[in-house]
């Protein structure tokens, strides 16, 4: 089901390509005697169900798809929890719940790639331990965060992690844990030895992929033939292969120390960046490259695996005055990977004052509180502002390996919408009304929040 | 339910006798003449107020109340002019003498995080206990000072919650006048206490207890069949071996019954259920000998009794999250007696007004501690008892474990009223509500004839901050004052 | 395919400037006079005080400014170098009064004795350090470089412009920014042995500043011609300067009743040029009896308070709304990093402080609460030409300064750091 994400992305260029000058035409401009154009939605109405669907419209807003696109005057249509359609002047169906948002500006739920907190537990298991009414998540919703990962990526020598990615789905057990386990993650560089062990472990996970798709044919021939057996603890790796799972690679990321200076030795992560890309070689798919500090140096190098990467484009490391040119960190990197055509995710600064949660300490810019910050630094790092929505949007879900569920506004996928009351990116942009799951679970006029700060 | 009739007639008649063998003469010729009080403010919880009313005692038991009742001839009579009847406090929850450091009093905020802390906890399970048919009243000493503290701050019913989530045991119905445990325990197998609590241990043990329990529930209805080999030969070869041993140990117990019978006579039956003892013997082998099935597990017993409508369960949901997971785990909740019991307001998880709908699908009444909630992290104040009560459900009050929350819950019932909720149900709430969750509703928690005298007499309206507690009877005997 | 490829010009700075270690050249800043005079013309400038100017130019000339002004009625001298930005606009250089970061790192408190106002931090400025550099990069050009809160009087800090790899010099704009003091948690965790309760360390402040005040008043009579010569205590000259009013105090001070004491103290009882900085937490309950006050207030790091009603409380918009608009903001830089003062001014905004006194408050405001208003946070004809070229908003995120002067001198352009 899942292509290797280099194919998808080609897929999904061309796709956009494709679609741009169709759907984007110039803003607002769009003549309303067009059916064609809103022609998708009765195309993508299912079966109709045993149960009526409930039905609801956000209408007349400006639509950021996720994607990177943007229609003028639009409407996103949800049935029950899934997005029904998207387009203009599109058909209500009767008894549909209208949402007014003109003049507003409605984008899919910002999705952080790293997260804690919001109702999830520390730990697996997360389906028993969310807490549905935790009011971190109202919180987080207020910053238009409407998934995150939490748990651990995972390390180590090989595979591990266990995390989940948790929807804030206010009030909504069931509706909280959209999957878990969708990223394994290990680190670099590694010894000969566990090269070897992870050599080993790809070959099997192959053989035996290849023996169970070719199970059939030898059953037929042999009727005595055993299922082929999975091999010791090779269940991540086979996941991996198959693409159930996305392999994080943890890099050692640009620390940020407090008093500036004095972290002049870290000089360069290029040869870990290469190890992690030879790893996904050795995989025949692309991996998530985890705050790989040089990454700017070789985007085309990364690119051509079909890697995708997660990065905060403010954590900071000075160059080796020794070697300038080849180490420290990069404020466009988020550019240069994206015009590489590397997916990227933004996070948090790692410093002693940001973090992956919503606080309430009183420093704001920092943390999850305001995740829109940090893909406006992408921004300032020469990142087109459209694309840069994406950096929380679908390249995030992509990264997370829930791509199909989350990250866009496209017919078919989970409803989680945010209504902005301006550019997703601006700083002093607010969630008016957040959608997750098709239910409304925050509106800023009614949670103590922000109600208080109008514009 | 005879045998848990069994042992307060037996502590009745051993206080009583205590209470000859200790007291004066004139104590015990008091106990012997009706008791009348006269022009008092009866507030009955079984109807409207009555002013001047007349309240008539003998022998322990209310045997007339009224505007107009008569006071019989000989009876000594107590003028309450100017003074408020109302039943005895019934606490339905608390942990007073539990001797080890109630768990389930610390737990929740270290397992559901406090407010520095906005996350649940892993879900470890720390709390999550398998031991529904332990009896927490075996763990008790009963020569504590805080059952008489309670009795005077007006708990003529306590009971005692064992501590823990998922299945903890069984809760204990007590006289808080009890000097030894014998006089202390009303009825051992009060209750059923069943914990919720975030997390995956617990939720597993519910699930596999409550849908094993129905399986042996099943079994039970079944017609008893004397040769079930034949039927299930799989499951009855390994059984069969063990059914072996069975008579030779089983020597000189009661003659084998399918299950338990307990009949509402109160015959004098030693152990009619071997299984419920925490100590058994042979706690894995029941009285079974002609059917070969495995041995009964004592702690699904219990759950199959309740299932059954033979026993009567306290179910501790304490938030809205809580609510949620536990709709979770039961996609429809089994059905049995049961009282839902909010320990305190968590509004990390939410509080349980938040789910009015599901809790009211649990057709039961609620009872919650006798305060406000506040919004989340912040101090608005909500009101989660009246919302509660304007959805239709009945509510009732926790009373907390010592003289001292007791004392109290007046002040916060006060508070509860002014902001909205109607004076009887709050008062409802610490007397009949609680006495049904308890099953003791036939003997108390009101003032109706035929029904135990356990009363307590206020200067004034007990919900009136200048009123005073004057004095407490219980079972028609006045509490003294000073232990 | 091919429109998904970076465009080789757009990306080039960004890679190519990326390295070179070798600062702006400074072409003006040594010339000898008569330098060059220098026309920046820009689609909007913002001139920190007052409207802001559409189609305008600036005109500078040996690191001042001559003129500024709409390009259409401002003369530009014929031999101006010209400078188009097109469609870009002009802001003033920032100005953060809270900067711990121009020291190569840590060299910050003096962790003995409680009272160091023999102490500056013009002994420790390292001009090579990446800090500075980055922090010029992100449009903050003058820095007040102070000691940190760890005793009750850290020393004094120095005023900095964040001209990197210059010689020190040139970096000082006045060695003796400010006198900085902390009140209240931060001294009370460590700070030697005495003055460990708030009484305690107000008390000792308290005898420290009567001798600096008398000190001062004795040399204030000798230089009037009156009385004896005084015997010199060069424990007490730097403190002295405060009490002449050339050196104001920087208090480190959070929470209400901190932030009256702090008032009381430096306003009430000691009458000196005096910044209330932090002011957090709770300490906006306090904000209208400092507006009475006309206290100046230096605010942040932290922007808001989560206060007991479970709203986010704005810092700076409560201050703003009682009337306490004598406001700046800082970083308090590492707490968050340096460069990221126009965010912090941001999130004010976000929070609902206007616009306007935000951009204020981290150009003009800080200037003239520092007492250097004469020379730098607003583009004003005499003025030093510290200014930034931008894409639009200078406190949006996304727009980084795309070149900062320094006094007429070119010391950043966007790419130059990383």
């Amino acid at each position: 089901m899942r292509m290797p994400s280099i194919v998808s992305f080609a897929l999904l260029a061309t796709v956009l390509l494709a679609d741009l000058p169709a759907q984007r035409g110039r803003r607002g401009q769009r003549p309303p005697q067009q059916p064609e154009q809103a022609a998708p939605a009765p195309e993508a109405k299912k079966e109709e169900s045993k149960k009526p669907k409930a039905y609801l419209a956000v209408v007349g807003a400006d639509v950021y798809l996720g994607t990177g696109q943007r229609m003028t005057g639009a409407t996103v249509l949800v049935a029950d929890d899934k997005i029904e359609s998207v387009g203009q002047n599109l058909e209500l169906p009767e008894g549909t719940t209208v949402i007014d948002a003109k003049g507003k500006i409605v984008s899919p739920g910002f999705i952080c790639v790293l997260g804690n907190g919001m109702g999830a537990p520390r730990s697996a298991p997360f389906a028993d331990g969310v807490n549905p009414f935790d009011p971190e998540i109202k919180q987080g919703l207020a910053a238009g965060i409407t998934a995150f990962m939490a748990g651990s990526p995972g390390g180590g020598s090989s595979p591990s992690g266990s995390n989940a990615v948790i929807k804030l789905a206010y009030g909504d057990v069931k509706g909280m844990v959209l999957e878990e386990n969708t990223v394994v993650a290990m680190n670099v560089p590694l010894s000969l030895a566990d090269r070897e062990k992870l050599e080993q472990a790809v070959k099997q996970a192959r053989e035996y992929i290849e023996a169970v798709d070719n199970f059939p044919k030898t059953k037929a021939a042999d009727p005595n033939a055993k299922e082929p057996p999975m091999p010791r603890g090779g269940e991540t790796m086979v996941a991996i292969l198959r693409g159930e799972k996305k392999l994080w690679i943890n890099l050692s990321g640009g620390g940020f120390n407090p008093f500036g200076g004095r972290r002049t030795g870290a000089a360069s992560d290029l040869p870990a960046i290469r190890e992690a890309l030879e790893i996904s070689k050795l995989l025949g798919q692309g991996v998530v490259l985890q705050k790989p500090t040089s990454a700017w140096l070789a985007p085309d190098e990364i690119a051509a695996t079909g890697s995708m990467v997660v990065i905060s484009p403010r954590d900071r490391l000075p160059a080796d005055p020794k070697d300038p040119d080849r180490t420290g960190s990069n404020i466009a990197s988020t550019a240069l990977l994206a015009a590489a055509g590397v997916p990227v995710a933004v996070t948090c600064p790692g410093g002693m004052f940001g973090g992956t949660g919503v606080g309430t300490g009183g420093i704001l810019g920092q943390d999850l509180n305001t995740p829109h910050v940090d893909a406006a630094f992408a921004v300032r790092g020469g990142l087109d502002n459209r694309k840069a929505l994406r950096t929380l949007t679908l390249d995030a879900a992509r990264i997370l390996g829930v791509d199909a569920r989350i990250g866009s506004l496209e017919a078919g996928k989970d409803a989680d919408i945010l209504i902005l009351d301006g550019d997703p990116l601006h700083y002093a942009t607010f969630v008016e009304t957040a959608i997750v799951n098709g239910k409304v679970v925050y509106e800023k006029a009614k949670e103590p929040l922000f109600r208080h700060i109008s514009r | 339910m005879n045998m848990q009739h069994l042992p307060r007639s037996l502590s009745f008649a051993a206080c009583t006798a205590a209470l000859l063998a200790l007291a004066s003469a004139r104590a015990a010729a008091q106990d012997a003449r009706p008791i009348a009080f006269t022009n008092a403010r009866l507030l009955t919880m079984a109807g409207e107020p009555i002013e001047g009313g007349t309240l008539v005692v003998r022998n322990g038991k209310i045997e007339a109340i009224g505007k107009d009742a008569v006071v019989p001839a000989g009876a000594r009579v107590i003028d309450c002019t100017d003074m408020t009847i109302m039943p005895g406090l019934v606490s339905a929850v608390s942990s007073a003498g539990l001797t080890q450091p109630p768990s389930r009093r610390t737990q929740p905020t270290q397992q559901r995080g406090r407010r520095s802390m906005p996350m649940p906890m892993p879900g470890g399970g720390g709390g999550a206990q398998d031991k529904a048919a332990t009896r927490v009243v075996d763990g008790i000493y009963a020569k504590q000072p805080v059952f008489g503290d309670l009795l005077r701050a007006g708990v003529t019913t306590l009971a005692l919650t064992p501590p823990g989530s998922a299945f903890p045991g069984l809760g204990a119905i007590l006289n808080p006048d009890g000097k030894s445990l014998d006089e202390l325990t009303e009825q051992a197998e009060g209750f059923v206490q069943i914990g919720m609590s975030i997390d995956a241990q617990t939720k597993k043990l519910l699930k596999g207890n409550f849908d094993a329990a129905a399986k042996v529930l099943e079994a039970r209805k079944k017609p008893p069949e004397p040769k079930p080999e034949e039927k299930k030969p799989e499951e009855a070869k390994p059984e069969a071996k063990k059914e072996e041993p069975k008579p030779e140990e089983k020597k000189g117990e009661t003659p084998p019954q399918p299950q338990p019978t307990p009949t509402p006579d109160p015959k004098p039956e030693p152990k009619p259920e071997p299984k419920q003892d925490p100590k058994p013997a042979q706690p894995q082998q029941p009285a079974a000998q002609r059917r070969p099935e495995p041995p009964k597990n004592p702690n699904i017993e219990v759950l199959a009794d309740l299932l059954e409508g033979k026993r009567r369960a306290m179910l501790e949901i304490s938030s809205a999250a809580e609510m949620l997971h536990w709709q979770q785990v039961f996609e429809t909740t089994p059905k049995f007696q049961r009282t839902l019991v909010v320990q305190s307001y968590n509004t990390q998880q939410g509080t349980i007004d938040e789910v009015l709908e599901q809790a009211k699908s649990f057709e039961c009444a609620v009872l919650l501690p006798p305060t406000l909630s506040t919004t989340p992290r912040s101090r608005m104040l909500t009101h989660p008892a009246k919302a509660l009560h304007d959805a239709g459900i009945e509510i009732g009050f926790l009373l907390g474990s010592n003289d001292a929350t007791v004392k109290q819950t007046f002040f916060r019932l006060m508070e509860l009223v002014r902001t909205g909720l109607p004076s009887d149900v709050a008062l409802r709430g610490v007397t009949l509500v609680p006495a049904k969750a308890l099953g003791v509703q036939e003997r108390t928690g009101s003032l109706e004839v035929g029904k135990d005298a356990d009363l307590l007499v206020f200067h004034g309206d007990p919900l009136t901050p200048s009123s005073e507690l004057h004095a407490v009877w219980r079972r028609g005997q006045k509490v003294p004052e000073k232990p | 395919m091919a429109r998904f490829l970076p465009s080789p010009q757009r990306f080039a700075w960004l890679v190519a400037g990326a390295g070179t270690f070798v600062p702006a050249q400074e072409a003006n800043a040594d010339a000898a006079a008569p330098a060059a005079t220098h026309a920046h013309f820009a689609a909007r400038l913002l001139p920190g005080e007052g409207a802001p100017i559409d189609d305008a130019v600036l005109i500078e000339r040996g690191g001042k400014i001559v003129a500024v002004g709409p390009r259409r009625s401002t003369p530009v001298p014929a031999d101006a170098i010209r400078h188009e930005h097109g469609s870009l606009w002009l802001s003033p250089g920032f100005v953060d009064l809270h900067h711990h970061v121009s020291g190569g790192g840590g060299d910050i408190n003096d962790m003995t004795m409680p009272l160091n106002a023999e102490m500056r931090t013009l002994d420790v400025v390292k001009p090579s350090d990446d800090a500075i550099r980055r922090t010029a990069a992100g449009g903050i050009t003058t820095t007040l470089f102070i000691p940190g809160s760890g005793t009750n009087i850290g020393g004094f800090g120095v005023l900095l412009k964040m001209r990197w790899g210059q010689p020190l010099e040139k970096l000082v704009m006045r060695e003796l920014g400010a006198m900085k003091v902390a009140q209240g948690f931060n001294p009370e965790r460590r700070s030697g042995d005495l003055g460990l309760t708030r009484m305690g360390s107000s008390e000792m402040l308290t005898q420290l500043l009567e001798r600096g005040r008398d000190y001062a008043a004795k040399w204030r009579e000798f230089d009037a011609g009156r009385g004896e010569k005084p015997e010199l205590r060069p424990e007490l000259e730097q403190l002295r300067k405060v009490f002449d009013k050339k050196v104001p105090v920087l208090i480190h001070t959070a929470g209400a009743r901190d932030c009256i004491a702090t008032a009381r103290m430096f306003q009430d009882v000691f009458d000196v040029n005096m910044v209330l900085s932090h002011g957090c937490f709770d300490g906006w309950v306090a904000a209208a009896a400092l507006a009475k006050r006309g206290t100046p207030v230096n605010l942040g790091p932290r922007m808001y308070e989560f206060d007991r009603y479970g709203r986010f409380v704005g810092t700076c918009q409560t201050y703003w709304d009682v009337g306490c608009h004598d406001m700046s903001i800082n970083t308090d830089a590492p707490v968050v990093a340096a460069e990221e003062l126009p965010l912090q001014a941001a999130m004010a905004v976000r929070l609902g402080l206007p616009y306007e006194p935000a951009l204020r408050a981290v150009t003009i405001q800080p200037a003239r609460q520092i007492g250097v208003a004469d020379r730098v946070g607003s583009l004003e004809a005499g003025k030093d030409a510290d200014f930034l070229v931008v894409r639009g908003d200078p406190l949006d995120p996304r727009n980084p300064p795309l070149e900062v002067y320094i006094e007429g001198t070119l010391v950043h352009r966007n790419g130059d750091v990383r």
